[in-house]
Protein backbone atom coordinates (compact mmCIF):
# COMPACT_ATOMS: atom_id res chain seq x y z
CA UNK A 1 0.00 0.00 0.00
CA UNK A 2 1.01 3.46 -0.78
CA UNK A 3 0.32 5.52 2.56
CA UNK A 4 1.49 8.84 1.11
CA UNK A 5 -1.26 8.21 -1.88
CA UNK A 6 -3.94 6.94 0.77
CA UNK A 7 -3.03 10.23 2.55
CA UNK A 8 -3.77 12.56 -0.35
CA UNK A 9 -6.39 10.79 -1.23
CA UNK A 10 -8.17 11.85 2.48
CA UNK A 11 -6.59 15.45 2.43
CA UNK A 12 -7.42 16.23 -1.06
CA UNK A 13 -11.33 15.08 0.20
CA UNK A 14 -10.90 17.30 3.07
CA UNK A 15 -9.39 20.62 1.26
CA UNK A 16 -12.67 19.93 -1.74
CA UNK A 17 -15.25 19.91 0.75
CA UNK A 18 -13.97 22.36 3.37
CA UNK A 19 -16.12 25.01 2.29
CA UNK A 20 -19.45 23.00 3.03
CA UNK A 21 -18.40 23.73 6.96
CA UNK A 22 -19.82 27.53 6.59
CA UNK A 23 -23.08 26.10 6.23
CA UNK A 24 -23.36 24.13 9.39
CA UNK A 25 -24.80 26.52 11.92
CA UNK A 26 -27.12 27.23 8.68
CA UNK A 27 -28.18 23.59 8.25
CA UNK A 28 -28.93 23.48 12.06
CA UNK A 29 -31.15 26.25 12.27
CA UNK A 30 -33.15 24.81 9.64
CA UNK A 31 -33.60 21.43 10.98
CA UNK A 32 -34.08 22.67 14.17
CA UNK A 33 -37.12 24.61 13.01
CA UNK A 34 -38.49 21.99 11.07
CA UNK A 35 -38.32 19.41 14.26
CA UNK A 36 -39.12 21.73 16.64
CA UNK A 37 -42.81 22.24 16.78
CA UNK A 38 -43.67 18.36 15.87
CA UNK A 39 -44.79 16.39 18.88
CA UNK A 40 -42.80 13.46 19.87
CA UNK A 41 -43.43 10.51 17.24
CA UNK A 42 -44.75 12.21 14.41
CA UNK A 43 -42.56 12.57 11.25
CA UNK A 44 -43.42 14.69 8.08
CA UNK A 45 -42.73 11.41 6.13
CA UNK A 46 -45.45 9.46 7.44
CA UNK A 47 -48.12 11.74 8.03
CA UNK A 48 -48.21 12.62 4.46
CA UNK A 49 -48.89 8.54 3.73
CA UNK A 50 -51.99 9.20 6.07
CA UNK A 51 -55.39 9.37 4.25
CA UNK A 52 -57.32 11.74 4.48
CA UNK A 53 -60.34 11.74 6.75
CA UNK A 54 -62.78 14.22 5.84
CA UNK A 55 -65.19 13.44 9.63
CA UNK A 56 -63.16 14.92 12.51
CA UNK A 57 -63.94 14.37 16.05
CA UNK A 58 -62.47 17.79 17.21
CA UNK A 59 -65.46 19.43 18.24
CA UNK A 60 -65.69 17.96 21.91
CA UNK A 61 -61.72 18.73 22.18
CA UNK A 62 -62.23 22.24 20.83
CA UNK A 63 -65.02 23.25 23.59
CA UNK A 64 -62.79 21.98 26.09
CA UNK A 65 -60.19 24.09 24.78
CA UNK A 66 -62.06 27.20 25.18
CA UNK A 67 -63.73 26.59 28.59
CA UNK A 68 -59.64 25.91 29.50
CA UNK A 69 -58.52 29.35 27.88
CA UNK A 70 -61.04 30.94 29.70
CA UNK A 71 -59.89 29.97 33.21
CA UNK A 72 -56.66 31.75 32.29
CA UNK A 73 -58.03 34.68 30.71
CA UNK A 74 -58.02 36.96 33.70
CA UNK A 75 -58.21 40.73 33.44
CA UNK A 76 -55.24 41.98 32.33
CA UNK A 77 -53.19 45.12 32.88
CA UNK A 78 -53.31 47.72 30.49
CA UNK A 79 -49.95 48.29 28.66
CA UNK A 80 -49.25 51.86 28.74
CA UNK A 81 -45.78 52.24 26.81
CA UNK A 82 -45.99 55.48 24.34
CA UNK A 83 -46.64 54.17 21.38
CA UNK A 84 -44.66 56.56 19.87
CA UNK A 85 -41.34 55.65 21.63
CA UNK A 86 -42.08 52.02 20.42
CA UNK A 87 -42.09 53.35 17.07
CA UNK A 88 -39.10 54.94 17.19
CA UNK A 89 -37.40 51.67 19.25
CA UNK A 90 -39.08 49.54 16.19
CA UNK A 91 -38.82 49.22 12.85
CA UNK A 92 -42.97 49.42 11.96
CA UNK A 93 -42.16 46.65 9.14
CA UNK A 94 -39.61 44.43 8.33
CA UNK A 95 -38.56 41.10 6.18
CA UNK A 96 -37.43 37.94 7.98
CA UNK A 97 -36.42 34.56 6.11
CA UNK A 98 -38.51 31.85 7.27
CA UNK A 99 -37.95 27.92 6.51
CA UNK A 100 -41.38 26.61 5.56
CA UNK A 101 -41.71 23.36 4.58
CA UNK A 102 -38.03 22.93 3.68
CA UNK A 103 -37.93 26.27 1.55
CA UNK A 104 -36.83 29.36 2.39
CA UNK A 105 -39.28 32.79 1.87
CA UNK A 106 -38.87 35.87 2.87
CA UNK A 107 -41.70 37.31 4.58
CA UNK A 108 -42.79 40.85 6.10
CA UNK A 109 -43.78 41.13 8.67
CA UNK A 110 -45.32 43.91 10.78
CA UNK A 111 -44.49 45.70 14.18
CA UNK A 112 -47.57 45.36 16.44
CA UNK A 113 -47.40 46.53 20.11
CA UNK A 114 -49.87 45.59 22.74
CA UNK A 115 -51.41 47.07 25.73
CA UNK A 116 -50.34 43.96 27.57
CA UNK A 117 -46.85 45.41 27.57
CA UNK A 118 -45.00 43.46 24.60
CA UNK A 119 -44.01 43.58 20.69
CA UNK A 120 -44.98 41.04 17.85
CA UNK A 121 -44.02 40.94 14.30
CA UNK A 122 -47.07 39.66 12.98
CA UNK A 123 -47.33 38.12 9.11
CA UNK A 124 -50.20 40.16 7.74
CA UNK A 125 -50.79 38.36 4.88
CA UNK A 126 -51.48 35.46 6.03
CA UNK A 127 -53.19 36.70 9.53
CA UNK A 128 -55.37 39.11 10.71
CA UNK A 129 -54.80 40.73 14.65
CA UNK A 130 -57.93 40.48 16.65
CA UNK A 131 -57.36 42.43 19.84
CA UNK A 132 -60.25 42.04 22.22
CA UNK A 133 -60.06 43.41 26.09
CA UNK A 134 -57.67 39.99 27.19
CA UNK A 135 -56.45 38.55 24.67
CA UNK A 136 -54.63 39.62 21.17
CA UNK A 137 -55.04 36.88 18.79
CA UNK A 138 -53.34 36.30 15.53
CA UNK A 139 -56.04 34.44 13.12
CA UNK A 140 -55.27 32.69 10.05
CA UNK A 141 -56.91 34.06 6.86
CA UNK A 142 -57.79 30.99 5.25
CA UNK A 143 -60.21 28.45 6.93
CA UNK A 144 -60.41 25.62 6.24
CA UNK A 145 -64.14 23.73 7.12
CA UNK A 146 -64.00 20.94 9.19
CA UNK A 147 -60.68 21.60 10.70
CA UNK A 148 -59.52 22.86 14.11
CA UNK A 149 -59.22 26.50 14.13
CA UNK A 150 -55.69 27.96 13.36
CA UNK A 151 -54.46 30.91 15.66
CA UNK A 152 -51.71 31.88 18.27
CA UNK A 153 -53.35 34.00 20.96
CA UNK A 154 -51.77 35.99 23.62
CA UNK A 155 -53.34 36.50 27.38
CA UNK A 156 -51.52 37.61 30.28
CA UNK A 157 -51.62 36.53 33.73
CA UNK A 158 -50.87 38.98 35.96
CA UNK A 159 -50.71 36.67 39.36
CA UNK A 160 -49.23 33.62 38.63
CA UNK A 161 -45.69 32.94 37.91
CA UNK A 162 -44.63 30.93 34.62
CA UNK A 163 -44.13 27.80 36.74
CA UNK A 164 -47.55 27.97 38.54
CA UNK A 165 -49.54 28.16 35.57
CA UNK A 166 -47.80 25.52 33.91
CA UNK A 167 -49.01 22.87 36.42
CA UNK A 168 -51.96 24.22 35.92
CA UNK A 169 -52.25 23.66 32.26
CA UNK A 170 -50.39 20.40 32.11
CA UNK A 171 -53.27 18.72 34.52
CA UNK A 172 -56.13 20.60 32.46
CA UNK A 173 -54.43 19.38 29.10
CA UNK A 174 -53.76 15.71 30.45
CA UNK A 175 -57.97 15.74 30.90
CA UNK A 176 -58.24 16.84 27.16
CA UNK A 177 -55.86 15.08 24.95
CA UNK A 178 -54.42 11.89 24.97
CA UNK A 179 -50.94 13.08 24.13
CA UNK A 180 -49.39 16.16 26.50
CA UNK A 181 -45.51 16.61 26.78
CA UNK A 182 -44.06 19.13 29.07
CA UNK A 183 -40.98 19.99 27.41
CA UNK A 184 -39.76 22.40 30.66
CA UNK A 185 -37.85 25.69 30.30
CA UNK A 186 -36.88 26.48 26.11
CA UNK A 187 -34.79 29.03 25.11
CA UNK A 188 -36.21 28.76 21.36
CA UNK A 189 -38.42 30.30 19.73
CA UNK A 190 -38.57 32.20 23.31
CA UNK A 191 -37.47 32.06 26.78
CA UNK A 192 -40.20 30.13 28.76
CA UNK A 193 -42.31 26.66 29.47
CA UNK A 194 -43.08 24.81 26.89
CA UNK A 195 -46.36 22.38 27.10
CA UNK A 196 -47.39 20.69 23.64
CA UNK A 197 -50.51 18.63 23.30
CA UNK A 198 -51.91 17.04 20.42
CA UNK A 199 -55.13 14.73 20.01
CA UNK A 200 -53.08 12.27 17.75
CA UNK A 201 -50.97 11.44 14.78
CA UNK A 202 -53.01 11.82 11.84
CA UNK A 203 -52.67 14.39 9.58
CA UNK A 204 -55.89 16.44 11.16
CA UNK A 205 -55.38 15.95 14.65
CA UNK A 206 -55.26 19.11 16.41
CA UNK A 207 -52.05 20.01 18.02
CA UNK A 208 -51.95 23.12 20.80
CA UNK A 209 -48.98 24.38 21.78
CA UNK A 210 -48.19 26.53 25.03
CA UNK A 211 -45.41 28.88 26.11
CA UNK A 212 -45.14 30.20 29.35
CA UNK A 213 -43.13 33.57 29.84
CA UNK A 214 -42.30 35.49 33.05
CA UNK A 215 -44.13 38.85 32.72
CA UNK A 216 -41.06 40.16 34.34
CA UNK A 217 -43.29 41.53 37.25
CA UNK A 218 -44.82 38.11 38.85
CA UNK A 219 -46.64 37.08 36.27
CA UNK A 220 -46.98 35.33 33.07
CA UNK A 221 -47.53 35.89 29.09
CA UNK A 222 -49.33 32.71 28.07
CA UNK A 223 -49.50 32.12 24.06
CA UNK A 224 -51.47 29.58 23.13
CA UNK A 225 -50.83 28.39 18.98
CA UNK A 226 -53.08 26.01 17.95
CA UNK A 227 -53.15 23.90 14.16
CA UNK A 228 -53.69 20.86 12.90
CA UNK A 229 -51.13 18.16 12.32
CA UNK A 230 -50.45 18.96 8.52
CA UNK A 231 -49.95 22.54 9.21
CA UNK A 232 -46.94 21.71 11.69
CA UNK A 233 -44.55 22.68 9.02
CA UNK A 234 -46.74 25.50 7.39
CA UNK A 235 -48.24 27.32 10.15
CA UNK A 236 -46.35 25.88 12.99
CA UNK A 237 -43.47 27.08 11.19
CA UNK A 238 -44.88 30.24 11.02
CA UNK A 239 -46.15 31.22 14.38
CA UNK A 240 -42.27 29.82 15.63
CA UNK A 241 -40.88 33.00 13.40
CA UNK A 242 -43.17 35.27 15.05
CA UNK A 243 -42.27 34.42 18.37
CA UNK A 244 -39.04 34.85 17.53
CA UNK A 245 -39.42 38.53 17.35
CA UNK A 246 -41.52 38.60 20.39
CA UNK A 247 -39.84 41.10 23.09
CA UNK A 248 -41.33 42.38 26.22
CA UNK A 249 -41.69 46.54 26.46
CA UNK A 250 -40.77 48.17 29.65
CA UNK A 251 -42.52 51.88 30.52
CA UNK B 1 -21.09 7.88 26.03
CA UNK B 2 -23.15 7.94 22.56
CA UNK B 3 -25.89 4.96 24.16
CA UNK B 4 -25.95 7.65 26.69
CA UNK B 5 -26.55 10.25 24.18
CA UNK B 6 -28.74 7.74 21.97
CA UNK B 7 -30.76 7.02 24.82
CA UNK B 8 -31.84 10.66 25.49
CA UNK B 9 -32.48 11.39 22.11
CA UNK B 10 -35.23 8.33 22.13
CA UNK B 11 -36.76 10.11 24.47
CA UNK B 12 -36.57 14.01 22.55
CA UNK B 13 -34.02 15.68 24.60
CA UNK B 14 -33.20 18.65 22.29
CA UNK B 15 -29.98 19.12 23.91
CA UNK B 16 -29.07 15.71 22.84
CA UNK B 17 -30.14 16.10 19.11
CA UNK B 18 -28.07 18.90 19.46
CA UNK B 19 -24.76 17.35 20.50
CA UNK B 20 -25.60 14.69 18.00
CA UNK B 21 -25.64 17.56 15.02
CA UNK B 22 -22.43 18.86 16.70
CA UNK B 23 -21.31 15.38 16.82
CA UNK B 24 -21.76 14.56 13.01
CA UNK B 25 -23.15 17.39 11.47
CA UNK B 26 -19.43 18.53 9.88
CA UNK B 27 -18.98 14.72 8.21
CA UNK B 28 -21.99 14.23 7.22
CA UNK B 29 -21.89 17.64 5.36
CA UNK B 30 -18.24 16.99 3.69
CA UNK B 31 -19.59 13.23 2.64
CA UNK B 32 -23.07 14.70 0.94
CA UNK B 33 -20.85 17.14 -0.60
CA UNK B 34 -18.18 15.15 -1.79
CA UNK B 35 -20.99 12.62 -3.27
CA UNK B 36 -23.11 14.92 -4.75
CA UNK B 37 -20.39 17.36 -6.22
CA UNK B 38 -23.34 20.17 -5.12
CA UNK B 39 -23.09 21.89 -1.99
CA UNK B 40 -26.62 23.02 -2.14
CA UNK B 41 -28.21 19.93 -2.63
CA UNK B 42 -25.45 18.27 0.26
CA UNK B 43 -27.28 20.92 3.03
CA UNK B 44 -31.02 19.74 1.94
CA UNK B 45 -29.47 16.32 2.00
CA UNK B 46 -27.83 16.72 5.72
CA UNK B 47 -30.99 18.61 6.69
CA UNK B 48 -33.22 15.59 5.68
CA UNK B 49 -31.06 13.05 7.28
CA UNK B 50 -30.75 14.47 10.33
CA UNK B 51 -34.68 14.58 10.03
CA UNK B 52 -35.00 11.03 9.40
CA UNK B 53 -32.85 9.93 12.50
CA UNK B 54 -35.01 12.41 14.74
CA UNK B 55 -38.10 10.97 13.54
CA UNK B 56 -37.24 7.14 13.21
CA UNK B 57 -34.94 7.01 16.33
CA UNK B 58 -36.85 4.95 18.03
CA UNK B 59 -36.47 2.13 15.19
CA UNK B 60 -32.63 2.20 15.91
CA UNK B 61 -31.65 -0.66 18.23
CA UNK B 62 -29.04 1.17 20.29
CA UNK B 63 -27.10 -1.99 21.20
CA UNK B 64 -25.64 -1.84 17.24
CA UNK B 65 -23.31 0.82 16.07
CA UNK B 66 -25.12 4.43 15.06
CA UNK B 67 -22.53 5.46 12.04
CA UNK B 68 -23.48 2.83 9.84
CA UNK B 69 -27.02 3.57 10.37
CA UNK B 70 -27.04 7.24 10.42
CA UNK B 71 -24.77 6.93 6.52
CA UNK B 72 -26.89 4.59 5.48
CA UNK B 73 -29.56 7.14 5.95
CA UNK B 74 -27.47 9.75 4.05
CA UNK B 75 -26.39 7.64 1.15
CA UNK B 76 -30.29 7.19 0.95
CA UNK B 77 -31.00 10.93 0.90
CA UNK B 78 -27.89 11.42 -1.59
CA UNK B 79 -29.80 8.69 -4.48
CA UNK B 80 -32.81 10.86 -3.58
CA UNK B 81 -31.29 13.63 -4.44
CA UNK B 82 -29.67 11.72 -7.62
CA UNK B 83 -32.62 10.97 -9.09
CA UNK B 84 -34.60 14.39 -8.15
CA UNK B 85 -32.01 16.79 -9.87
CA UNK B 86 -29.26 14.97 -12.17
CA UNK B 87 -27.72 18.49 -13.22
CA UNK B 88 -24.82 18.11 -10.95
CA UNK B 89 -22.13 21.05 -11.02
CA UNK B 90 -19.28 20.29 -13.27
CA UNK B 91 -16.39 19.59 -11.13
CA UNK B 92 -14.39 21.84 -12.81
CA UNK B 93 -16.95 24.47 -12.48
CA UNK B 94 -16.92 23.30 -8.42
CA UNK B 95 -12.85 23.76 -8.02
CA UNK B 96 -12.85 27.16 -9.50
CA UNK B 97 -15.60 28.67 -6.45
CA UNK B 98 -13.71 27.41 -4.03
CA UNK B 99 -12.55 30.16 -1.96
CA UNK B 100 -10.14 27.25 -0.27
CA UNK B 101 -8.63 26.31 -3.69
CA UNK B 102 -8.56 29.67 -4.88
CA UNK B 103 -6.15 30.63 -2.41
CA UNK B 104 -3.80 27.97 -2.23
CA UNK B 105 -0.96 27.56 -4.45
CA UNK B 106 1.85 25.41 -4.07
CA UNK B 107 2.49 21.78 -5.35
CA UNK B 108 0.78 19.77 -2.37
CA UNK B 109 -2.72 22.00 -3.32
CA UNK B 110 -2.38 21.37 -7.04
CA UNK B 111 -2.25 17.50 -6.29
CA UNK B 112 -5.24 17.75 -3.84
CA UNK B 113 -7.10 19.54 -6.79
CA UNK B 114 -6.13 17.00 -9.60
CA UNK B 115 -6.73 14.24 -7.25
CA UNK B 116 -10.18 15.83 -6.01
CA UNK B 117 -11.03 15.93 -9.85
CA UNK B 118 -10.12 12.49 -10.73
CA UNK B 119 -12.53 11.44 -7.99
CA UNK B 120 -15.20 13.22 -8.50
CA UNK B 121 -14.75 11.91 -12.70
CA UNK B 122 -14.74 8.07 -10.84
CA UNK B 123 -18.35 5.89 -11.67
CA UNK B 124 -20.30 6.05 -8.77
CA UNK B 125 -19.75 2.46 -7.49
CA UNK B 126 -16.31 3.42 -6.71
CA UNK B 127 -16.60 7.11 -5.60
CA UNK B 128 -18.62 6.47 -2.74
CA UNK B 129 -17.08 3.95 -1.32
CA UNK B 130 -13.87 5.84 -1.59
CA UNK B 131 -15.30 8.68 0.04
CA UNK B 132 -16.69 6.58 2.49
CA UNK B 133 -12.95 5.14 3.18
CA UNK B 134 -11.18 8.19 3.05
CA UNK B 135 -13.00 11.06 3.93
CA UNK B 136 -15.11 9.44 6.83
CA UNK B 137 -12.76 6.63 7.93
CA UNK B 138 -15.12 3.93 7.68
CA UNK B 139 -13.98 -0.09 7.25
CA UNK B 140 -14.80 -2.45 4.57
CA UNK B 141 -17.41 -4.12 6.78
CA UNK B 142 -18.62 -0.85 7.68
CA UNK B 143 -18.88 0.63 4.32
CA UNK B 144 -20.62 -3.06 3.30
CA UNK B 145 -23.11 -2.45 5.91
CA UNK B 146 -23.90 1.03 4.80
CA UNK B 147 -24.18 0.46 1.26
CA UNK B 148 -25.79 -2.76 1.61
CA UNK B 149 -23.00 -4.81 -0.52
CA UNK B 150 -21.14 -7.68 -0.07
CA UNK B 151 -17.58 -6.67 1.65
CA UNK B 152 -15.43 -8.20 -0.59
CA UNK B 153 -17.28 -6.00 -3.40
CA UNK B 154 -17.08 -3.27 -1.42
CA UNK B 155 -12.82 -4.32 -1.02
CA UNK B 156 -12.82 -5.19 -4.51
CA UNK B 157 -14.17 -1.74 -6.21
CA UNK B 158 -11.44 0.04 -2.98
CA UNK B 159 -9.01 -1.75 -4.99
CA UNK B 160 -10.30 -0.40 -8.16
CA UNK B 161 -11.13 2.85 -7.46
CA UNK B 162 -7.66 3.98 -6.07
CA UNK B 163 -6.37 2.32 -8.85
CA UNK B 164 -8.09 4.06 -11.64
CA UNK B 165 -7.42 7.23 -9.22
CA UNK B 166 -3.50 6.81 -9.54
CA UNK B 167 -3.84 6.15 -13.26
CA UNK B 168 -5.93 9.12 -13.71
CA UNK B 169 -3.80 11.48 -11.63
CA UNK B 170 -0.64 10.60 -13.88
CA UNK B 171 -2.88 11.25 -16.96
CA UNK B 172 -3.73 14.74 -15.51
CA UNK B 173 -0.24 15.80 -14.43
CA UNK B 174 0.87 14.26 -17.69
CA UNK B 175 -1.21 16.63 -19.28
CA UNK B 176 -1.37 19.63 -17.50
CA UNK B 177 2.35 19.68 -15.81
Amino acid sequence: MNDKFDDNIKKALEYGTSHVLDQKDQVWEAIKVRTYYLPKGVSRMNKKRKKRNPFIKIMAASTVAAALLLTFLIETEPGKAAIDKIKEMFEPQKNIVQELEGNKEETQVELNHSKMGYIIYVDKEMYDMVKTDDADKIVAKHKAEGLPEVFMEITQIVDKDPNTVAADIENQLKAEFPIVENRGQVSDPIKGILIRATTGHEWNDKVVVYYLVDNTQGGTFLIKQQYFMEASEGHGARFYHMLKEFEIVKE
Amino acid sequence: METNLLQRLKKRDEKAFEELYNKYGEYALRVATAITKNHENAADIVQETFIRVYHYIDNFDINKPFEPWFYRILINECNRSFKKDHKNLPISDYMDNSALFAKEDNHDFVEYQFLYEAIGNLKDIYRIPIILKYLKGFKEAEIAEILEINQNTIKSRLLKGRQYLKSALNNIKKGVL
